[in-house]
């Protein structure tokens, strides 16, 4: 039985997600645990329009809210 | 507000907001020297914004150097935030 509790061993065995699509590049990736990659500093948004997206980083600027991030009417 | 000094103040805050974008970032990536001359740029710009505003509208803040520059105390010259176009 895979051993649920190890969150991500050194020795990589910890619990290998089933039926994912690619499940060499999880090998080892603990289930539940959250993992976001580092954010490579890039292009940049002009201040102005990086108030009015609510983030100077195109690459955050989600369409998260129907319309604008900030949308305020 | 006039146009001219919600331009003005406009300016403040983008910079401002640029700044804090960049800080953010820099909090987990120190070492960054794009983000840091980005930072650092943009405090010149903030700067430069801020003594923009308050050569022509007054202090944005009690501890500028605008609240007293003319001898007098003059924060409570301007008009209040919420005090709108006269």
């Amino acid at each position: 039985m895979m051993n649920a509790s190890t969150p991500f061993s050194s020795k990589g065995e910890g619990v290998t997600p089933r039926g994912t699509v690619d499940e060499t590049c999880l090998a080892g990736a603990a289930l539940a645990m959250v993992y976001s990659p580092p954010q490579v500093w890039g292009a940049t948004y002009d201040p102005a329009l990086g108030l009015e997206r609510g983030t100077i980083f195109p690459e955050l600027d989600k369409p998260w809210m129907e319309g604008d991030v900030c949308d305020d009417n | 507000m006039t146009t001219e000094r919600a331009r003005l103040l406009r300016q403040v805050q983008n910079h401002s907001f640029a700044l804090n974008e960049a800080a953010l970032y820099l909090d987990g990536h120190p070492d960054n020297q794009k983000a840091r001359a980005y930072f650092d740029k943009q405090r010149e710009l903030w700067k430069q914004a801020v003594a923009d505003y308050e050569e022509a509208f007054g202090p944005l803040t009690q501890n500028s150097r605008a609240s007293t520059a003319s001898g007098a105390w003059s924060w409570a010259d301007g008009p209040w935030p919420w005090e709108g176009e006269k």
